[in-house]
């Protein structure tokens, strides 16, 4: 301190003394604003909020920092936190980097915010290896009472860029919708699609084709809407043409050639079941069927090829949720026996019969012809929806749903399909996954490029609004415990009020913008060429309820 | 004195400056229509939980426009539809449900006792989301409140409309995760600031009662609860009253899911249900509203009945019947057979007793 500040010390304090009080008269809000309390119902007992202590976490090398709140009851002493990382995964040895970071109070609430390059540098030391976090006190010395985390840190990276759509609250229908994307190796978010500047439209069902963001669809319901697709540095808008009333363009999945893409069906009927708790709507399916899109051609495929096969399979079952074999020489989508209501049973018994099943057909691409589809997991218990197929092709997760296949519905647990076993059955057997499940259900999931990461959205945070988790699937297929999608606070999930739906990992950055996807929106829609589909479509088929 | 001094000597003045804003405030207010001004002082008086005031003031309305000369605009009817949910719900809570109902039967938003297209129509009414939450119905009232607030922003009585539907069913994790958002407003944080220690207590208890958060499975055990055959309100509140009687001889449901339910099964002439919901009100030590009594009186007047309801310990003297009620049945009746003879034109016939339970029963169409 210079000479010439030490003699000015008591005019700096009286000083301010004088701005502390004006702050006190001028700001009574500030001084009235209640300190933050500890999130304790969601914290789910941890000292650290997003709950970041699972012991088998496994973050990829390239994730944005895991910046958390920590609770001053839980760790009294707690000023700062350490980071080291090793190389290896043994616990012996020097750390290769170290990163100490004070935590910073906000709002009345302690949070650790990692430098994004300082984190990084670390993680990159650690890829293949582990690193550790301890809590320590103003001297920096380790809390006794405080846990030491171990993070294990993969060296195969995820995709950097998320997709997801925000909704206002968990509840139909909901008014404004968003799609952001967000960067996974640090916080940057773009807004891509908004519904405000399209009159209130709904937009759903994005999907980009095996992790590429070049190559996107985007479902647009109501008045004016139709399917975007994004392909090659360019927006098309189709739509089905009038006279075919009950078709819709939902649940898109892009064949690896990008030539294709595979749509189901149906007419969703939705009866809306309330208990003390909560409305849940119940959704069944009618007139499902399964559509194949020619970009090339702008035209309509039946599936399956054969006509017969095809009237006789659409009479019986319901369909949905295509996903493509990574080779792209097979489909698989979810199934069901048409619902058939029995006057002793009450409608929700009736509902809850409504069961899928995965099936699929083999597919040729020369010929864009299908085989006749063949059963592939079945479970007594539950309704499988939501298939997603990891890039080797080796395994399925699907949602296990109490019944349908439409993912607004409360419920729903993962579960694994390893397509390469085979039981006594002929069937794929299914296997739970125990690492992923909460009481609040998981669904929506997608694979990384990769297939080391998947991404899903769970209500497990508070039980009402979705956020999407991160999980690592390792080489012997095996999922570890997941992590919440980390964000630049750590206070942020403590408020946040919005849902997160469908997450879709991709390997680069959509290269549209917000006034391009809107202009796209608004445009108008090129008919599809029905001719070779209108052979076998029963113009009898009325809609009822509500649809895609 | 220049201009600039007179405005600023009126800017000055007190009284002028009072004088003033009632002005604009009347001009405004002026400028309103009778469905706005009227849906406006009820919102004010539901929110301030003067339900008298409310009724009163649908009275008003209704009194001048109970039918509209011309066909109303879109707009003009989209408020009729809201003030006609905000009298419903001043009928309910100040116990005129069961005696008034029937009569603003000229009015045709309040033919059916749930409109069931509202939801959609208006689906951010605060008086449905309060009506359900009143009658102990948490589940359908939970979305009102949220788009009410995704379409007109927060406000305080749907705010403390949320608070209660999840401290009601145990949904601690959520109701903590609104009450921080709130604290980044001063409007929602003065508002949420009375449901902190409440919130609080609620998480800190969250693991020894269930949180109604939780999914709810299609399991044998969510089979068993209250199940509704029709969609919407008038079928679940059906259905949970049912349950819950069914439950135990001695259960006591909410007695304002009560009045709606014994409505609704009058307005349907379902009077199958007599016994049983003169049996729940006497349970709950309430009196037998006056529509009931009329159905109590034509349901007794088949010799079978009456014995069922005496052997039931329901007699007259039991239920408090009133004497008055005997002679409204009576009358309607003696009129009816003075309407079959050509006695009594159908329209005077309609003017005297369109507001009983009796006509309804006999000329209402089944709502």
């Amino acid at each position: 301190m210079t000479a010439t500040t030490k003699r000015h010390r008591p005019l700096l304090h009286l000083l301010a003394l004088c701005l502390a009080g004006w702050a006190g008269l001028c700001l009574p809000s500030a001084c009235t604003r209640p300190a933050a309390t500890w999130p304790a119902a969601i914290a789910d007992g941890a000292p650290i909020f997003p709950n970041y202590t699972a012991c088998d976490l496994v973050l990829p090398v390239n994730i944005a920092p895991l910046d958390f709140m920590v609770s001053e009851e839980r760790l009294p002493q707690v000023a700062m936190v350490r980071l080291e990382a090793f190389a290896a995964q043994a616990e012996d040895g020097a750390p290769t980097a170290a990163l100490d970071v004070k935590l910073q109070r906000k709002d009345g609430r302690l949070e650790c915010r990692f430098p994004v390059a300082d984190w990084h540098r670390c993680l990159q030391q650690a890829a293949g290896g582990h690193v550790r976090l301890g809590f320590r006190n103003r001297q920096g010395q380790p809390l006794a009472e405080a846990p030491v985390l171990r993070w294990q840190i993969s060296a195969d990276p995820i995709d950097p860029y998320l997709v997801y759509r925000l909704s206002a609250y968990d509840e139909n229908p909901c008014k404004y919708l968003e799609a952001e994307e967000r960067c996974l190796e640090n916080f940057d978010t773009r807004l891509l699609m908004d519904n405000r500047r399209t009159g209130g439209q709904c937009f759903n069902c994005h999907a980009s084709a095996q992790n590429d963001a070049a190559c996107m669809s985007i479902h647009l319901r109501g008045d004016g809407g139709g399917t975007l697709l994004y392909r090659q540095g360019g927006f098309r808008k189709i739509t089905l043409p009038d006279g075919f009333p009950s078709l819709r363009l939902a649940y898109p999945a892009w064949h690896p050639s990008q030539r294709f893409i595979a749509f189901s069906s149906a007419r969703i009927q939705v009866f809306p079941y309330t208990n003390i708790y909560k409305t849940q709507d119940l959704i069944a399916d009618t007139l499902a069927r399964l559509l194949v899109y020619d970009i090339e051609r702008n035209r309509l495929l039946p599936a399956p090829s054969d006509a017969l096969a095809a009237a006789e399979h659409n009479a019986r079952y319901e369909v949905s949720f295509p996903v493509w074999a990574p080779d792209g020489n097979r489909i698989y989508f979810c199934r069901a026996e048409k619902l058939r209501f029995i006057d002793t049973l009450s409608f929700v018994e009736n509902l809850a019969r409504f069961r899928y099943h995965i099936a699929a057909m083999d597919f040729d691409t020369a010929t864009g012809t299908f085989s006749l589809p063949y059963t592939v997991c079945i479970d007594s218990a539950s309704s499988l929806s939501l298939p997603a197929i990891d890039p080797s092709g080796r395994y399925l997760v699907v949602s296990r749903l109490p019944m349908g296949s439409f993912p607004s519905q409360n419920g729903g647990e993962l579960a694994l399909i390893d397509l390469s076993r085979r039981g006594a059955d002929g069937l794929c057997p299914l296997q739970d996954i125990p690492a992923l499940a909460s009481p609040d259900g998981e669904k929506s999931h997608q694979f990384s490029s990769n297939g080391r990461w998947m991404v899903f959205g769970s209500k497990r945070l508070n039980g009402s609004t979705a956020a999407v988790y991160i999980s690592n699937f390792d080489r012997d297929g095996r999922f570890h415990a997941p992590f919440i999608l980390p964000q630049a606070s750590g206070e942020f999930y403590t408020k946040q009020l919005r849902t997160f739906l469908f997450p879709v990992l991709n390997r680069t950055a959509v290269p549209f913008t917000l006034d391009e996807w809107t202009m796209a929106a608004v445009a108008p829609a090129t008919p599809i060429d029905m001719r070779l589909f209108a052979a076998d479509y029963e113009q009898g088929a009325q809609p009822m309820g509500a649809g895609h | 004195m220049n201009r600039g001094g007179l405005i600023e000597r009126f800017l000055g003045d007190n009284r002028l400056r009072l004088c003033l804003v009632m002005g604009l405030a009347l001009t405004l207010t002026a400028c309103l229509s009778p469905e706005e001004k009227c849906l406006n002082t009820m919102r004010e008086a539901v929110y301030a939980d003067d339900f008298a005031k409310g009724l009163a003031t649908a009275d008003a309305f209704y009194r001048k426009h109970a039918v509209e000369t011309e066909h109303p605009s879109e707009r003009a009817m989209a408020l009729r539809w809201e003030i006609s949910a905000y009298t419903r719900l001043c009928l309910l809570m100040t116990g005129e449900l069961n005696r008034r109902f029937l009569a603003y039967y000229p009015v045709h938003e309040m033919g059916v006792l749930f409109p069931a297209p509202l939801p959609f129509v208006n689906r951010h009414c605060y008086a449905y989301a309060r009506l359900y939450c009143e009658m102990g119905l948490y589940g359908p009232a939970l979305p009102i409140v949220l788009w009410h607030a995704e379409d007109l922003g927060w406000d305080e009585a749907g705010l403390n409309l949320l608070f209660e539907i999840y401290t009601n069913t145990n949904q601690s994790r959520v109701a903590q995760t609104y009450l921080q958002a709130f604290q980044q407003d001063a409007k929602t944080r003065r508002w949420s600031a009375p449901w902190v220690a409440t919130v609080t207590a609620l998480a800190e208890n969250a693991a020894s009662a269930p949180d109604g958060t939780r999914t709810q499975p299609l399991s044998p055990a969510f089979l068993t609860g209250p199940q509704a055959d029709e969609s919407f309100i008038d079928g679940y509140a059906k259905a949970v009253f049912r349950y819950e009687t069914a439950l135990s001889d001695t259960a006591t449901p909410n007695p304002y899911l009560t009045d709606y339910y014994t409505l609704l099964c009058l307005l349907e002439k379902d009077l199958a249900q007599v016994p049983r919901l003169l049996d729940v009100y006497r349970r709950q030590g309430r009196p037998i509203p006056d529509y009931l009594q009329e159905a109590t009186l034509i349901y007794a007047s088949d010799a079978g009945n009456a014995a069922g309801l005496e052997a039931a310990g329901l007699t007259r003297e039991a239920l408090q019947l009133s004497p008055d009620m005997e002679q409204r049945v009576g009358k309607v009746f003696r009129d009816f057979e003075m309407l079959k003879i050509g006695g009594l034109p159908f329209d005077e016939m309609t003017r005297r007793h369109a507001a009983t339970y009796t006509y309804h029963f006999l000329f209402g169409q089944i709502q």
